[in-house]
């Protein structure tokens, strides 16, 4: 009796064997596929590992590629009553806070919304910028996102409108130590 | 060569299909990490939740999707009020997954908990948040007190899972570094030295002033994340390899102050540790009284 479950039980184990790795195989084939630069795929098969991907195993490995060539503060005000308030820094506000996590959140939206502008704006060498579009962007809207809550926490008010302001340090390529501040100005934008 | 690979192949696929397992101590001490890692960083978050994930909270408030996976994964984004839920079963689950009670069911509620909260906290978190939820998956089919053939398959399954997904973070990281330019001309280090937010001003001396220092750092780290998925396998390697990455993953999370990435990195060198190191871990662990009850159970 025990003889013949033991013998039941091997093909069994065996299946579970072949059927756990060809799942795995897949698994991390189509991971590969996702994660792996765009153009080493096919674009109709890229889609279809990052559908599979994102978002219950979605992953991004560009970990600083390329390095960031710039750090960014990010400064907002806020339109309530019929006035625009002065400048605040989001990053000193989130510093106040005195959570190292909460500090991360100043310094992302920065970040993103800096990426976001690098991708759209052009540096002319006479120091002139080529417009950019980034208003309709998620980072933009995610860091408008950002100071909106804390001009409600912070003021409690309930502001019309957010302007947004980037303050860019630039570390250019050739002599690293020169810092070239840019700054970028978003809005008046509606908040709701 | 070729011959020895097909043995040790053949021989490894018999001693999987067979259900039989003789270590399993790495799989233990792997699972309760990342459970460990989940539950301080959940306690990391307790004081700042309403803030991260909160009704009035920073998360971004997007539109329905029109996919059910995504409205369930991003549910905090939709329905923040239900924060307070989510945090506190990822909280429980994991506590239970860490001690080994509950079984599977706990372990996907971890899974699933921990990914509704990384899919709000983009901008607190970084890339360990990642790493972490992607291996709590593989952890719900790693039975760490094994006695039934299935589960030790399954167990032996998700280990190697958990291990390919470490060392693809390696491999593609590194082959993204080796399309950029920064990284193929020797000038990344250097350059990311100039970021105050990733190097604090005593390094940035240092390596603004040495030059050879960050060129060598700067191809040490591109050719180490390359080749780790290979070298990893030469016994003789091993050793070097893995004291370069604790290094390396310890910079990352003191200096760099990229705390959760670098820890999470470090955990994933149990899945390497040969039986031999794993018993003197263990032996080190049981000697503190707290440990010595849950470590093996």
């Amino acid at each position: 009796m025990i003889k013949s479950r033991l013998k039941l039980r091997k093909p069994i184990l065996k299946f579970i064997s072949i059927f756990g790795l060809i799942a795995l195989a897949s698994h991390f084939t189509l991971v590969g596929i996702a994660v792996a630069p765009y153009n080493w795929s096919q674009p109709d098969i890229y889609f279809l590992a990052d559908n599979y991907l994102k978002p219950q195993f979605r992953q991004y490995w560009q970990l600083f590629a390329p390095v960031p060539r710039e750090s960014s503060r990010l400064y907002y005000s806020y339109y309530s009553d019929g006035s625009w308030s002065n400048q605040i820094s989001l990053s000193e506000e989130m510093k106040d806070l005195g959570f190292p996590l909460v500090e991360r959140i100043a310094l992302k939206s920065a970040y993103y919304l800096a990426l976001e502008t690098k991708k759209n704006t052009e540096i002319n060498s006479d120091d002139t910028k080529n417009y950019r579009v980034v208003k309709a962007s998620h980072s933009y809207y995610r860091a408008a996102f950002v100071c909106l809550q804390n001009a409600r926490k912070n003021y409690l008010v309930e502001p019309d409108s957010i302007k947004l302001t980037l303050e860019r340090d630039l570390f250019p390529k050739s002599g690293h130590t020169q810092v070239k501040t840019i700054i970028d100005y978003y809005g008046p934008e509606s908040v709701n | 060569m070729v011959q020895r690979v097909l043995t040790n192949i053949s021989s490894w696929w018999a001693s999987l299909s067979s259900g039989k397992r003789e270590g399993y101590k790495a799989e233990v001490l792997f699972s309760r990490l990342v459970y460990l890692w989940i539950l301080i960083n959940g306690i990391i978050l307790l004081p700042i939740m309403d803030l991260a994930i909160g009704p009035d909270g920073y998360t971004y408030r997007t539109t329905f999707s029109p996919t059910l996976r995504d409205n369930f994964v991003y549910m905090l984004n939709y329905s923040p009020e239900r924060y307070v839920v989510i945090y506190w079963c990822m909280m429980i689950s994991s506590l239970m997954a860490l001690l080994n009670v509950g079984g599977m069911l706990v372990r996907t509620m971890s899974w699933l908990s921990l990914l509704i909260i990384a899919s709000s906290t983009n901008l607190v978190f970084n890339a360990g948040i990642q790493v972490a939820f992607n291996w709590a998956f593989f952890l719900i089919f790693l039975f760490p007190n094994r006695k039934i053939d299935w589960k030790v398959i399954l167990s032996r399954l998700a280990f190697i899972g958990a291990k390919i997904q470490f060392l693809m973070i390696y491999f593609f990281s590194g082959v993204f570094k080796l399309i950029v330019e920064d990284w193929i001309s020797g000038d990344s280090v250097r350059l990311l030295s100039f970021l105050p937010q990733y190097t604090p001003d005593w390094m940035a001396c240092v390596l603004q002033s040495v030059d050879w220092l960050a060129i060598t750092l700067n191809y040490i780290i591109l050719f180490y994340l390359v080749l780790f998925p290979l070298l990893i396998w030469v016994k003789k390697l091993k050793t070097p390899l893995m004291i370069i990455g604790v290094g390396f993953h310890l910079y990352t999370a003191f200096v760099m102050r990229l705390y959760d990435f670098g820890s999470i990195m470090l955990i994933g060198y149990v899945l390497f540790l040969s039986a031999d190191k794993i018993d003197w871990l263990f032996s080190q662990m049981t000697k503190l009284p707290i440990l010595k009850h849950f470590v093996l159970k």
